[in-house]
């Protein structure tokens, strides 16, 4: 008798388990095993791949990579240095992107943004620690968190940014230009200051430049209940009167 | 306050039930790594013996000796990072039980791990060595396959191993 095929009775969630800790090639060539197995690959939520691969950029215009490049809509990169930004060559519909711990310098940060041309979140954390300048420039970028992280000088010039959130982030100076921000988050009531009173807050979109906190304790509130994080927020009110 | 000392001192015990009918007692702050057991516990409905149809006792027994390991007040990060390792030399078909047993008890961690470790067994592997190590049955006409491999071509090339270890 044939020994019972017990792989592909798993459920389908499991299965996606196994292969999202393959790498992406091996994960798509598991579409020929059965029909079982056909398009399971298709709906991982994640697909890890070998960097050393994307990144040994080597001229040469390699149909497999040019092909998942497309494709992605969100990298994390956890602990690794990026020497420059040939591995975001034409990963134009990336939305999301997250450094964790990784060494990326100035240059090569604004010329990956500028290849993922409309990325809507960015997540920075302990990613050079001794970074002399930190520089976003995005045009479509919506959401900026930025953890553990101390830098010098600050520049931040997002047309759209609407959310920012700064965890145990400081820097010696800024210059920045978010015309439509609405939500800033930190645990740093030093930051809190400087933004409230900063002009820079004065937007096209309803924001008082707020030379102190609102009234009602709103800050406080918040920071009572998530502990580490006061939170300024543009309430409907400020927004209607627009 | 009352309440926190209470359950430091008292312990509860809970009886799992397996598909073979042995009955194992555990602790319920081991058993309630399983989000699915934790759920009946809150829901009240752990009083007596809880049936895991789905889970036979050899695989109940690996899955209790996990958690036991992974239960946070006995073992330090060596221990159980040994324990793990060579919990993952089980063999293939074993994995495959407690990987289906650990997605009916909804234990995130044992679903990684033994998730993993398949993964590991089809790392580098040609279709053909995978189908064979878990008895999968193509039931594609080889004009199908063909086709499927001429979609994306590159995903099936390189050097790849064609033994069953």
């Amino acid at each position: 008798m044939e020994a019972p095929d017990l792989i592909s009775s798993l459920p389908d969630k499991v299965l996606c388990s196994i292969i999202s800790f393959l790498p992406t090639k091996e994960a798509i060539a598991t579409s020929v095993y059965s029909k079982r197995w056909r398009f399971l690959w298709k709906s991982l939520s994640r697909l890890s791949f070998d960097l050393s691969v994307v990144v040994d950029d080597d001229g040469d215009d390699d149909e497999f990579e040019n092909h998942w490049r497309r494709f992605l809509r969100l990298v994390e990169l956890n602990e690794y240095v990026l020497r420059d930004a040939s591995p975001f060559k034409g990963c134009v519909n990336i939305r999301t992107l997250k450094f964790t711990a990784c060494i990326v310098s100035k240059e090569t940060l604004i010329d990956t943004l500028g290849n993922c041309e409309f990325l809507k979140n960015l997540g920075l954390r302990g990613y050079n620690k001794s970074l002399k300048n930190l520089s976003i420039q995005h045009k479509e970028h919506k959401l900026l968190e930025i953890h553990y992280m101390s830098v010098g000088k600050f520049y931040l010039l997002c047309e759209n940014l609407t959310k920012m959130v700064f965890k145990d982030f400081s820097y010696s100076s800024k210059d920045t230009h978010f015309p439509k921000l609405q939500v800033l988050k930190t645990n740093n009531p030093k930051l809190l200051d400087q933004w409230c009173t900063s002009s820079t807050f004065k937007g096209g979109h309803g924001f008082e430049p707020w030379k102190q906190p609102p009234a009602g304790m709103h800050i406080k509130a918040v920071y009572d209940r998530l502990l580490w994080s006061y939170l300024l927020e543009a309430d409907n009110a400020a927004h209607s009167k627009i | 306050m009352a309440e926190a000392s209470s359950s430091i001192t008292e312990k509860f015990f809970l009886t799992l039930k397996s598909s073979d009918g042995d009955e194992f007692v555990l602790e319920e702050s081991i058993a309630i790594q399983s989000i699915t057991i934790k759920n009946m516990v809150e829901d009240g409905c752990s009083s007596s013996v809880i049936p895991l149809s789905k889970v036979d006792t050899e695989t109940l027994i690996k899955v209790i000796e996990y958690m036991k390991m992974h239960s946070s007040t006995s073992s330090n990060e060596e221990e159980i990072e040994n324990f793990d390792k060579k919990f993952v030399s089980n063999s293939i078909n074993t994995i495959l039980n407690i990987l289906e047993a650990a997605n009916f008890l909804d234990i995130n961690n044992l679903l990684e791990l033994c998730a993993e470790a398949v993964a590991n067994r089809i790392k580098n592997k040609t279709p053909e060595a995978v189908r064979k190590i878990f008895n999968i049955t193509s039931d594609f006409t080889p004009e199908e396959e063909a086709e499927i491999r001429n979609e994306t071509p590159w995903a099936f090339e390189g050097n790849l191993d064609h033994s069953l270890d």
